[in-house]
Parts: structure tokens; C-alpha cells; sequence
């Protein structure tokens, strides 16, 4: 064999076994028991169990209600939670969509809900759902 | 709806975008042996365009994107394909009967690149996509597109959205949305396996291109192999971005680009097909387009950067009327101007955060690319595909200079998936070089 063909079968060998190293450390077992267990379950269930919820699987339960009590038509939905952040944000604007979200800005659009994160029911707002960690609210008539 | 049966579904759909994306990967490649695995790969991609193309009209039109409107689309391509398969009919292009010694081992070179496919579908499935820039960026897109039937800037106010990068390319969101509707419902979790699959199409054409070229079956399906088991690419959390696409568009770009400066008819379709793709994927394809149209043109091979830059040129000036002309958001152009006191420090910080990047892990898959190139031949065709990917690791590494919110952080969160989303442009270099090893 040439020392050219060596180098090349030698590098191709550590780079295999430096990738397999790598994907091997992934806990295999453990998708296969993810996905099993959670494969007859209905997809936000899946969701509930996965990655995305993970900082916060309550907000998710919460979420997913404010999805299903969504009037048709609604103009857009903002998020009032103690929690700000860029996780909640996008989680929310995924899980709406294709309804615009905003997180706790400083002023409400008009038309849009408010869904409250939480026990809070602010002034000037009638409840229009209550579920598991929050509420659905639309602007009092004036 | 349980997964399986969803998964089901969206397998049997991907079957039919493959078979719609046959014709135009025909006429763009010959079928003959050493490259019908090429010729498959080419097929899937094209597939997902036609899929993509059919929901984008049917936004712009306001029809609903699905089955019949997706069956047109794919008629109308088979028949212009079949047309334009007519009119070139060049040489047969070189290739390999087959080697016997490569034989004898191609059944662990294919347990490999199975196992490789098996563990990524399994990374990839294990739960609905899930990263922060699924959800932020390129399925929220896809969904909006799918469940509201409008262009995403429609509909989210740019004000509140700008996380989600309007100006980005909607190649994958129009993908998703086009899964979507003919499925019938929207399913994050089934629609994962698109990555899988395309995983699968570019170890095709790798390995197709590469037996095409006369490499060693041997050497061709080691790449495959290699590159099946990259984890850095083919992770979880790139599962629903546009990285693992895109790795797949540029391996058809820098193919095609080499195949075009060989002297071969149908490169220049191809190439201008592949620029199209990369183009509407990420702007990084856009980057590659710019570097192999420049390279064609300093060559002055004229017609070759055309065919590299304007379908990329034109993704990018569709993507810029979707998005109203959004601006890029995590750049600055003051680094140009008033703040440029300021590059040499930022050039610093890029360079400080690029070399931590790697890690040992990293570094250490580094050398043994380096001893892999350095055991090869030079070998112009794959070699120019090494020059395309140094160039755009190189814009990889400038850009983070211009960054708003710091070299650093656009380093830590950006470098190391953009440049993984080059592997498969490597691969075929590096294997390329053993050609005559």
C-alpha cells in the first residue's frame, strides 16, 4: 500500500470513528422510547413532551387553550406573561399562527384579545374563556 | 391522526413529489448507470420545487394549493422537459463500468449509509421540529402560508415579526406549506421526515456524481457513508431549518458549476437549476451563486456565470418582492461608514470567537480533513469545489464583522451550521481527489 493510500484509509478511519463517536452519544435508547410512547398521542400532546415546551410545559397547556378558544376572525392576540422572553415569544407566534401574537407590548392594538399567563385579570377586560393557567379576554365595551 | 399513519401519508407524498421531480431531473441527466443515483437525488429536489413553485402560485392567484393544481404543475414540467430532452442530445457523458475489488465491500459501505439515514430519521422524528428558528422563522412561515393561504408579509406586521427575518428566502416555508396541502392538515412531526429524505437525495447525488466522474465505487460510497453519519448537519436541531436543504442545493450547484467548466452540454441547465434552488433557500446560496459566477466569469467563461448567477438573482429579487424590500436585520452597513474605526477590533473578535468555535472535537475531524486532502491528487474538477466552499467559509467569516448584535454572538450561533451546511460540497472534493489513488 502506498504511504499515500495509508494517510488516506488512516484519516477516512479516525474521521469514522470521530462521527460515530459524535452520533453515537446521542441517546438512542431514549428517542426510540420517546417516539413509541408518544406516537398514538394526538400531535400537541407530542409537542408537550418535546424540546420546545421544555422551559416552561404549563405555558405550552396554556397556549394550546388560548389556540382552541380563538374566536374565527380573531385580529390578533397578546400575550400577557410574568416570564418575557424569546422562547415564550416564538412558542406563542408558532402556536397561534397564523393569528399575529405579541408579548406584553406596551399598548394593546385595537381588536386584538388579551390572554392573561397567569391569575391577573386586568381592569377594562371581560373574560371570554378561563382554562388551566389563564384566561381569554376581550376590551369591555366603553 | 397517530404518527405513524401521518408519517405514513407524508412518506407516500414524498414518493409523488420524487416522481414529479423525474422528468425535469431526466433532462437535465442522462440515466445511464454511474449516475442514476444522481439522477435521484436531482429527482427529489426538483420534486420539492415543483411543490414549492405550485403553492407559491397558487398564494399569488388565490387558489388553494393541492393535489390537482401540484399535478399540473408537474404535467406542464414533464412536458417542457420532455421537450427540451429532445432538443440536446449530446455524448454520452464518461463514467465507470464498475470496479469488482469495490464490490466486495459496497455491502458495508450500504449497511453504513443505511445506519447513517436510520439514525438521522430517528433524530429527526423523535418529536414535533423544535428549534427556536423552526418556530420563529421557517415554520411559522410555512404555517401561516398553509393555514391563512397569504405571503407571511401580509399578514404579520413587520413591526412585531422582525424576529422572524422577513427577508429571508421562503423556499423551505413554501415547501412545508405544499407538504401541507396535500396532506391535508398541518403536522410538524410528519413533515420532519422532508429531512431525511433529503438527507437521502444528496448522498445520491454524491455518490452518483462521483461515480459519474470515474471515482472508485469504494471511494464514492465512503463519502456517502461519511457524510450519512454527520451529525453536525443531519442533527435534531437543524431538522425544520434551512440548512440541511441547502447543503443539498450547493452540492448540486458546485457539481454542475464543475461539470459546466468540463465542457458538458446539460451542466449549464443544471447549473442554472441549482442556482435557482440555492437561491430561494438562504442567502448563503446566494453567496455561493456569486462566487462560482465570478470564478466562470474571471475565466471568461460567460455563458457558465450567467447560468450560476442570474436564477440566483432572480430567487433573491422575488424573495426581496415578498418580503417588501425587508431589510437584512442582523447587519449593519455603519460599520461602513461611521463606525469603521471600529472593523479592525470587530475583525479581531470574529477571528477570537471562529477559532473557539471548533472545539476539540472539532478541530480534531478538521485534521483529518486536512490529511484526507493532502493523501489526494489534484484533481481539477473536485478541486474546484474545495475553492467554492473556502470562499464561502470565507464570506462566512467576514459577515459576522458587519453583525448588530456582535461578532461574537453571530459566530456562536450561526457559524458552526452554515459551515456544516458545506460538508456535503467537501465530501465530493475530497473523495474527487482519489480518483486515480
Amino acid at each position: 500500500m502506498s504511504p499515500r493510500r495509508r494517510m488516506a484509509v488512516g484519516a477516512a478511519a479516525a474521521l469514522a470513528l470521530l462521527l460515530a463517536w459524535r452520533a453515537l452519544e446521542d441517546p438512542v435508547a431514549r428517542r426510540v422510547r420517546s417516539v413509541t410512547a408518544f406516537a398514538t398521542r394526538e400531535l400537541a400532546v407530542r409537542r408537550l413532551g418535546g424540546s420546545s415546551a421544555a422551559f416552561d410545559r404549563r405555558y405550552f397547556i396554556f397556549l394550546e387553550s388560548v389556540r382552541r378558544k380563538l374566536p374565527p376572525r380573531t385580529a390578533g392576540v397578546v400575550i400577557a406573561t410574568p416570564a418575557p422572553g424569546d422562547p415564550a415569544l416564538y412558542l406563542a407566534a408558532y402556536t397561534l399562527a397564523p393569528v399575529p401574537v405579541a408579548l406584553s407590548p406596551a399598548r394593546v392594538p385595537r381588536e386584538w384579545l388579551l390572554a392573561v399567563y397567569g391569575v391577573g385579570r386586568p381592569p377594562g377586560w371581560n373574560v371570554i374563556s378561563e382554562f388551566p393557567g389563564g384566561a381569554l379576554l376581550a376590551p369591555a365595551p366603553s | 391522526m397517530t404518527f405513524w399513519a401521518a408519517a405514513a401519508a407524508v412518506g407516500a407524498i414524498l414518493i409523488a413529489v420524487f416522481l414529479a421531480g423525474l422528468a425535469p431531473a431526466g433532462a437535465l441527466l442522462r440515466s445511464r448507470s454511474p449516475g442514476r443515483a444522481e439522477r435521484a437525488g436531482w429527482s427529489l429536489l426538483l420534486g420539492a420545487a415543483l411543490l414549492a413553485l405550485q403553492t407559491a402560485l397558487g398564494l399569488l392567484f388565490g387558489f388553494a394549493p393541492g393535489w390537482i393544481p401540484f399535478l399540473i404543475v408537474a404535467v406542464l414540467a414533464a412536458l417542457v422537459s420532455l421537450a427540451g430532452r429532445q432538443r440536446t442530445r449530446d455524448p454520452e457523458p464518461p463514467g465507470t463500468s464498475g470496479d469488482t475489488a469495490g464490490r466486495r465491500w459496497r455491502w458495508i459501505w450500504t449497511a453504513a449509509v443505511v445506519a447513517g439515514i436510520a439514525l438521522y430519521s430517528l433524530r429527526a422524528l423523535t418529536e414535533p421540529m423544535w428549534s427556536n428558528d423552526f418556530l420563529a422563522i421557517w415554520g411559522l412561515k410555512g404555517k401561516v402560508m398553509y393555514l391563512a393561504r397569504t405571503f407571511p408579509s401580509r399578514l404579520l406586521p413587520d413591526s412585531l415579526y422582525g424576529f422572524s427575518h422577513p427577508e429571508y428566502p421562503l423556499g423551505l416555508p413554501l415547501c412545508f406549506a405544499g407538504l401541507a396541502s396535500l396532506l391535508g392538515r398541518w403536522d410538524d412531526h410528519a413533515l420532519a421526515l422532508l429531512f431525511p429524505a433529503l438527507q437521502i437525495a444528496t448522498l445520491c447525488v454524491l455518490f452518483g456524481w462521483l461515480r459519474r466522474r470515474e471515482v472508485s465505487s469504494a471511494v464514492a460510497a465512503t463519502a456517502a457513508a461519511l457524510l450519512a453519519w454527520f451529525e453536525p448537519l443531519y442533527s435534531g436541531f437543524l431538522t425544520g431549518l434551512a440548512e440541511v436543504p441547502l447543503a443539498a442545493a450547493l452540492l448540486l450547484f458546485g457539481t454542475a458549476y464543475s461539470d459546466s467548466l468540463e465542457g458538458e452540454t446539460r451542466a449549464r441547465s443544471r447549473l442554472a437549476a441549482a442556482s435557482l434552488l440555492a437561491g430561494l433557500l438562504k442567502n448563503e446560496g446566494i453567496f455561493l451563486a456569486a462566487a462560482g459566477g465570478v470564478a466562470a466569469a474571471l475565466r471568461r467563461r460567460w455563458t457558465i456565470a450567467a447560468a450560476a448567477l442570474i436564477p440566483a438573482i432572480a430567487a433573491a429579487a422575488v424573495g426581496r418582492l415578498a418580503s417588501h424590500g425587508a431589510p437584512l436585520r442582523d447587519f449593519d452597513s455603519v460599520f461602513f461608514g461611521p463606525r469603521a474605526r471600529e472593523l479592525p477590533a470587530r475583525v479581531g473578535e470574529t477571528l477570537r470567537a471562529a477559532l473557539a468555535e471548533p472545539g476539540l472535537w472539532g478541530w480534531a475531524a478538521l485534521g483529518c480533513l486536512v490529511l484526507l486532502f493532502l493523501a489526494g491528487r489534484r484533481m481539477p474538477f473536485a478541486d474546484r469545489l474545495l475553492v467554492l466552499t473556502g470562499v464561502c467559509f470565507a464570506v462566512y467569516l467576514v459577515v459576522p464583522v458587519f453583525a448588530v448584535r456582535g461578532p461574537s454572538w453571530l459566530v456562536q450561533t450561526t457559524l458552526a451550521r452554515t459551515s456544516a451546511a458545506l460538508a456535503p460540497l467537501v465530501a465530493a472534493g475530497l473523495a474527487g481527489r482519489f480518483r486515480s489513488l
